[in-house]
């Protein structure tokens, strides 16, 4: 099920950093749920309520998030 | 007939209701809904073919927002709640530090929105007690509490929320994912210390902060009491003000109306006094329109009598200076005339006394020679008498004497009778050195005085006279006879024995004057006989 949030734009709850996971917001089914989150670029930190792409899923409610800053989609 | 028709559709119409009504109730009991917070979960006939939105695990279909048809007896349809619970969570564990602490924390979870939470919380939980996951969830987290607090500070457990909500997530996740559920919150609600080590955290910051609030109270009632003094000092000082303004204004609201009330007195004053000063005015014309008809009146009459008598009297005055003038001359030369023959007069009487005198002298002296030798002879025959008689004058001098000493007045005539020439001498001297004489009191002055200038050469010349005449006739028995006078006789005779002593003086002055009588005969005596 992780599949349907790929492609989608998260918010981080809890920081991203090396070797912990952190926490995204995903709005999904008409509502947002949280799902574990991972840096696509695994030595980056991701600090709180910054916006991100969720680029893949490590199955379960684990999600690969990337910062949006450089890439600016809209929404 | 159509009764019958009638029956029969009705009864038709009926059945058909019933039919259809059978057929609803039928589906309504085999339709089943899922609610908004919950799935339905479908095993039994035909559970394989996966309808378009749901889920397919191990035989059984998830139905989640919508309906499904169930064939009673056949499939078997059981809901999975979906909504959220709340586990209490006390963990008695130590710190870091290993100090002992009591954890309470509350965890929200659900089963997760997703089929795959659905199926793994469905084949743990579903039919079962909501107390049953409670403690599952709850064993859970009291093992991975007590690790995280182990882990962590008391300091970092009570500040650091994100790195223990952290730990939380690393370590207790994945084992709720396992059980299809997501955590919703996790707080922790209390943390206590049963040996009071957070309530001596705190002491300091409380002392300090109640040192602060302390202070910042203190200041806080000094500048609430500096303000409020301030405060009282400024409605002191508008009340002060406010008063100052008011009696100035009630000052000057006085002022106008004294000066309202003045101001009908006034005008009736001001009228009044132009009233007076008009009468005023018109007395003085009047004054001066009198003291013109006074003028005409009475001044210039008056003026003019005054005038007339003045040089009336002017004229008088003159008259009778003149008459007094004439007077006086008339007097003058009356008493020039006057004086002229009394000159005249006192010459020949001078004359006839000095001839008078030379014959008199001659005639003593020879009857003094003729004499001398008489009363030689008879003063040695009279001797003894006179001895005898000097005895008794001796006698009776002291007894004169004595009642001399007891009239004192008598002496006193006595010496004045016997300085009297000397007086009326001295008075006629003055008369001697006078060149001009002014007399003060007019024409009667000068008459009186030559009168009494006359009187007294008239009395001189009698005084002479009378001097004289004794002295020729009885120049001899008088001396006799003094001796025998007593202290009781009059002044006047002495007087008159005393005069001849003077003028026999006068002819010799060497001799002695002012002498007793007693003693004249004596005298004579021996002046005579050495001449």
């Amino acid at each position: 099920m992780s599949l349907d949030v790929v492609g989608k734009l998260a918010r981080v709850t809890a920081e991203i950093t090396p070797g912990h996971l952190g926490e995204v917001m995903i709005e999904v089914r008409q509502g947002t749920e949280r799902f574990l989150a991972r840096a696509a670029d695994k030595d980056s930190t991701i600090p709180r309520y910054t916006q991100v792409l969720v680029v893949g899923s490590l199955g379960g409610r684990t999600v690969e998030v990337s910062p949006t800053d450089a890439m600016r989609l809209p929404r | 007939m159509t009764l019958d028709i009638g029956i029969t559709l009705v009864v038709i119409l009926v059945v058909i209701f019933a039919i259809l009504l059978t057929v609803f109730l039928v589906f309504r009991a085999s339709w089943r809904v899922a609610e908004p917070d919950e799935a339905l979960i479908i095993s039994g006939l035909r559970a394989n073919a996966r309808p378009a939105g749901t889920g397919e695990s191990m035989g059984f279909n998830i139905v989640t927002g919508r309906g499904a048809l169930i064939l009673p007896g056949l499939t078997k349809v059981r809901r999975l709640s979906l909504e959220a619970h709340e586990s209490e969570i006390t963990v008695p564990c130590v710190s870091q530090q290993k100090i002992q602490v009591d954890l309470r924390g509350i965890v929200v979870y659900k089963v997760g929105d997703d089929y795959q939470s659905i199926a793994n919380a469905a084949r743990r939980f579903l039919d079962r007690p909501a107390t049953e996951l409670e403690t599952k969830v709850q064993n859970v987290f009291v093992g991975h509490l007590r690790a995280i607090a182990g882990s962590m500070t008391v300091e970092d457990m009570i500040s650091d929320q994100d790195k223990f909500t952290q730990q939380v997530r690393d370590r207790c996740t994945q084992e709720m994912e396992s059980f299809g559920l997501v955590i919703d919150s996790f707080q922790i609600q209390a943390i206590t210390s049963p040996s009071a080590y957070i309530e001596n955290l705190a002491v300091p910051h409380q002392a300090e902060v109640e040192q602060n609030a302390r202070i910042a109270r203190a200041n806080a009632e000094r500048e609430a009491v500096g303000q409020e003094q301030a405060a009282q000092a400024q409605i002191a000082e508008s009340t002060r003000n406010t008063e100052i303004k008011k009696a100035g204004y009630q000052a000057e609201i006085d002022q106008a109306t004294n000066a309202a009330k003045q101001q009908g007195p006034l005008a009736e004053a001001k009228a009044r006094q132009a009233v007076v000063e008009q009468e005023t005015r018109v007395a003085e014309l009047q004054a001066q329109q009198t003291e013109q008809q006074l003028q005409v009146d009475v001044r210039k009459p008056a003026d003019a009598e005054a005038y007339r008598q003045t040089t009336l009297a002017a004229a008088a005055r003159d008259v009778r200076i003149r008459q007094a003038e004439a007077a006086a001359q008339e007097v003058r030369l009356a008493a020039e005339a006057a004086a002229g023959q009394t000159r005249v007069q006192a010459e020949a009487q001078a004359a006839a006394l000095t001839i008078q005198a030379e014959a008199q002298a001659g005639a003593t002296r020879l009857t003094g020679q003729a004499e001398g030798d008489a009363i030689r002879a008879r003063g040695l025959a009279e001797a003894d008498a006179v001895k005898a008689r000097m005895e008794a004058e001796a006698a009776g001098i002291e007894r004169r004497a004595s009642a001399l000493s007891h009239n004192q007045e008598a002496v006193i005539a006595q010496q004045i009778a016997a300085n009297l020439p000397e007086i009326v001498r001295a008075a006629a001297s003055s008369f001697e050195h006078v060149g001009t004489f002014t007399v003060l009191n007019g024409a009667a002055g000068v008459t009186e005085t030559l009168a009494e200038m006359i009187q007294q050469a008239g009395v001189l010349a009698n005084i002479a006279r009378q001097t004289i005449a004794p002295m020729i006739g009885t120049q001899t028995g008088d001396g006799a006879g003094a001796p025998g006078d007593s202290a009781g006789r009059s002044a006047q005779p002495t007087i008159v024995s005393s005069i001849p002593t003077r003028r026999t003086a006068r002819s010799r002055p060497e001799a002695p004057s002012g002498v007793a009588p007693a003693a004249a005969p004596a005298t004579e005596s021996e002046s005579a006989q050495p001449g």
